[in-house]
């Protein structure tokens, strides 16, 4: 092995972990004593840490104690499946079984997603990381807060230049003017969602109006609006902190969906994938080029 | 991965709630609102808990769904998908029959987890292997047939484990004044391939300890014993039955399910459980077909005919909820008593999680798993054991006016059938009946004050001697195109026969004539680039309209329809996007509407 090769492992955290994981286990049973070790004997202990852990399952499963009854069942349940257990495994019934097969390859993908996701916890400075690594998600949207009048579509355009300048003459809003089912008052959101309660380019609109007076008419998809503009707050980036639970919650979600195509990437690598079966579509020739 | 843009606007959403709790802690601090405003949500979806769900692929939760429902992207049958608005409540109903298998299915370690038969639910890989596991396992032993519960099954325990879990989510999601969550499921039965399901909505946290599914008992009436016991006992609870137009003529029929002719106690039963009904969701609109009702000149609205090649599901008059309308009139003359007094809610039947993923120009993952996943299969396939995909809608949408965002109001205003359905779009819809409206107010706020101080407003008994004027008032969806008009259907029974009647009561500009009929407004979509016409037609409608043909003896019922103008289908959405084609009978263009529950003059 290259010495660059050597470095890539020592740059590769699950590897390392994988390894890691593979030499404690060598050594638990180096060091444990040979009657202790089940599966090569012809005791099967049920001491009580095992029954506390049969009994904890029974539980999650049941949501209740097991009475007396039950534990015999929990008992007699065990003895039964680890014996023919022991038994497949001394005939190596369990080589090349397929339904094996697929339920060992589905424990160790869980078990490595599970590494993988220890691997790299959410601590802040990862999070952060995260967090700059994808600005443009994290980045608050135009938003807005104002309040406004809705006029039928066909207002005239005199009319509403009319009802504007005494809106700005007068100091109230005459009640009679709000006649409409759409609120008076909204609070500071995003351009997509006004947009997507009043309809016909409205948000768009609002970027050219003035804040702190009345303005307009702007078209939406109900009719006319006169709008005061209370607020225009620009798309930015927010800081880390005031956010930092959300990009948790984000970091979870999607670093589950990432860790499972990276996990097997980087297995993969282990392995030299040598394919001399005929028929074997291009594309997947391509991925794991033959050497 | 790559995020796409349009996360960011969910993102937003999420972040306002960390940045700024904006909804208030209890239901007692929600604001409210005198006049009632509309709420828009979903009363029928399935997550993975669903074991026709999981066959096909669907390893959401409840958790999953909520989350979808307040906005938020989620990866949904192998891509990440959202909808445009946020709902304001949901009810995820999932499948009462199955819900123990969900246990072993979902939770890994557990016992059955590693049966044959879960590994093979599990990991089906393809729609083939995963319709043959649905045959076997759901769709017989639902249609009665076979044994009710495969091999894996654990028991009562493992039922009412999933019950909880489901339970948990509901309760998380919970926002009072903010965003609501009911806890429901759905009791699916069909005897003979008729469709009887039913789904059971509860008012709040006193709940059994598992639900009543089809194996404790097929018949509706076996349903509504197990509801009144848990009523004698406290709990609050009523079902809403869908998919009449899958029921072979058997959700309004002349007898209860066992053969025995309705009578009094049957339909004082039937219409205390059953305040509403679900008029439309994916696999159909159950209002009216053309064939029975060649009058209503838009009656042809996703009808979903193909549904008449599978079960053996014919269309019969009798399926419909215009009839059970009438012939809920016509039991009440005949045993004095109305079993069919229904309300109405829309719905999905949405089996990917996804709580009203309904717009038309976002369907782009399908409703149902594999089995209509992507544009390809949803031009070619259908939908086992029941239609052609091209004929299915991506569903419909419940409006409730309540007077806060919460469980209790929510409920409440549903039991007293203040709602109204849509085909999909958020447009609203209120009418009053009584005496004395003006026509015209100087606000929305003084129509509505009127509306109750001079009249009972929709879901309500009309009992005034006088020919009764409806107040009608609708506003469009913002983001949809105007109105077209507001109709008013009329049913009534006279001389031993049903009757029925479309008048048209507002249309937009000044197309309606002296003799009632309406100028067709010519506002065809642009189908090469699915855009709606944003010229014609209005925004906002309203108007009061008199009963022509009154008569102070008969019982009648009257409930409004409001149609906005043409809009694109998914199949043309998926044409323009995907370059897939679909048949040329396949409709590109549709009429989408909103049903205001009907309000019943009620002879005293």
């Amino acid at each position: 092995m290259t010495g660059n090769a050597w470095k890539a492992i020592v740059r590769e955290p699950l590897l390392h972990f994988l390894l890691v994981g593979g030499l404690v286990f060598g050594a638990y049973s180096w060091v444990t004593p040979e009657a202790q070790v089940e599966t090569d004997s012809e005791v099967i202990l049920i001491d009580q840490a095992e029954l506390d852990h049969l009994k904890t399952l029974w539980k999650a499963q049941w949501r209740r104690d097991p009475n007396t009854e039950d534990v015999a069942a929990i008992i007699d349940r065990y003895l039964r499946q680890e014996v023919f257990y022991r038994e497949a495994l001394r005939m190596n019934l369990d080589h090349n079984d397929q339904i094996v097969k697929k339920r060992l390859a589905q424990k160790m993908e869980a078990v490595a997603n599970d590494l993988s996701t220890l691997m790299q916890p959410p601590t802040d400075e990862r999070l952060r990381a995260y967090f700059h690594e994808r600005e443009a998600f994290f980045t608050l949207p135009q938003a807005y807060a104002f309040k406004q009048l809705l006029f039928a579509p066909h207002t005239s355009e005199e009319q509403l230049k009319q009802t504007l300048a005494s809106l700005r003459a007068n100091a109230e809003v005459a009640a009679s003017l709000n006649s409409s089912s759409l609120p008076f008052e909204w609070e500071l959101d995003s351009e997509t969602a006004i947009e997507n309660a009043f309809g016909g380019g409205f948000s768009k609109a609002l970027a050219s109006l003035p804040a702190g007076e009345w303005a307009g008419p702007v078209r939406s998809g109900l009719g006319w609006h006169l709008v005061y503009l209370e607020q225009n707050q620009p798309e930015h980036l927010p800081s880390f902190e005031s956010v930092r639970d959300f990009v948790a919650r984000q970091y979870e979600y999607y670093a589950v969906l990432e860790a499972q195509e990276q996990v097997f990437d980087e297995l993969i690598g282990k392995y030299e994938v040598r394919i001399s079966a005929e028929d074997v579509p291009d594309a997947i020739l391509n991925e794991f080029p033959q050497s | 991965m790559r995020l796409s843009n349009t996360a960011r606007y969910s993102a937003f959403v999420a972040l306002a709630s960390v940045i700024t709790p904006v909804w208030s802690a209890s239901e007692a601090d929600a604001p409210q609102n005198p006049l009632k405003e509309a709420y828009f949500g979903e009363t029928h979806v399935h997550t993975g808990v669903s074991m026709d769900a999981f066959i096909a692929g669907n390893r959401l939760t409840p958790d999953d769904a909520y989350r979808f429902a307040k906005g938020e992207e989620i990866m949904v049958n192998g891509s990440l998908h959202k909808i445009k608005r946020p709902l304001d409540f949901a009810a995820v109903t999932d499948h009462s029959e199955f819900l123990g298998e969900a246990y072993s299915l979902m939770n890994e370690g557990v016992a059955g987890y590693d049966d044959d038969v879960a590994v093979a639910f599990r990991e089906a890989p393809d729609l083939e292997t995963a319709l043959g596991l649905y045959n076997k396992y759901v769709l017989a032993p639902l249609a009665g047939g076979g044994d009710p519960h495969p091999e894996f099954f654990q028991g009562i325990e493992a039922i009412k484990s999933t019950w909880k879990q489901n339970y948990e989510a509901t309760q998380k999601h919970y926002e009072p004044g903010k965003f609501t969550t009911i806890h429901a499921y759905e009791w699916t039965s069909a005897p003979g391939g008729s469709n009887q399901h039913r789904n059971i909505l509860f008012r709040d946290t006193n709940l059994p300890d598992m639900p009543f599914s089809s194996s404790d008992g097929s018949d509706p009436e076996q349903l509504w014993a197990w509801m009144q016991t848990h009523r004698d006992d406290g709990k609050k609870v009523f079902a809403i039955p869908h998919n009449s137009n899958e029921s072979k003529g058997l959700l309004f029929a002349e007898a209860s399910l066992t053969g025995v002719p309705i009578g009094k106690e049957y339909a004082e039963t039937r219409a205390s459980m059953e305040p509403l009904i679900e008029m439309m969701q994916v696999k159909g609109n159950s209002e009216v077909v053309p064939n029975f009702w060649p009058n209503d000149e838009f009656a042809d609205f996703e009808n979903a005919v193909s549904i008449q090649k599978f079960s053996g599901r014919g269309f019969v008059k009798e399926n419909f909820v215009r009839y059970g309308l009438g012939r809920g009139i016509k039991y009440n003359a005949e045993i004095g008593v109305n079993p069919f007094k229904y309300g109405f809610v829309g719905g999905t039947d949405n089996h990917n999680g996804t709580p009203s993923n309904v717009e038309e120009d976002n369907y782009k993952v399908g409703s149902h798993g594999y089995a209509d996943q992507t544009a390809a299969v949803r031009a070619t396939s259908m939908l086992e054991g029941e239609m052609l995909i091209a004929d299915a809608n991506p569903g419909a949408l419940t409006g409730v006016w309540a007077t806060s965002n919460t469980r209790g109001a929510i409920w409440d205003a549903m039991l007293a059938k203040e709602t109204f359905a849509t085909s999909g779009p958020r447009m609203k819809v209120r009418a009053f009946a009584g005496q004395g409206f003006a026509g015209s107010y100087d606000s929305y706020e003084t129509l509505v004050i009127d509306g109750y101080a001079k009249g009972v407003p929709m879901g309500s008994d009309y009992t005034g001697e006088e020919a009764p004027q409806i107040l009608v008032w609708a506003l469009k969806d913002p983001i949809g195109p105007n109105l077209d008009r507001i109709q008013i259907i009329k049913g009534w029974y006279e001389n031993g026969e049903m009757k029925d009647k479309v008048y048209n009561a507002v249309a937009s500009g000044d197309r309606l004539k002296a003799d009632g009929s309406v100028e067709p407004i010519d506002a065809p979509i642009n189908l090469s680039t699915g855009e709606f016409n944003t010229e014609k037609g209005d925004p906002e409608l309203m108007g009061v309209w008199t009963d022509p043909d009154f008569d102070p003896a008969q019982q009648a019922y009257y409930y409004v329809r409001v149609l906005q103008l043409p809009t694109a289908r998914w199949t043309l959405y998926d044409e323009l996007r995907e370059g897939v084609k679909y048949p040329d009978e396949v409709k590109r263009e549709i009429v989408e509407r909103a049903w205001g529950s009907p309000i019943w003059h009620e002879v005293n």
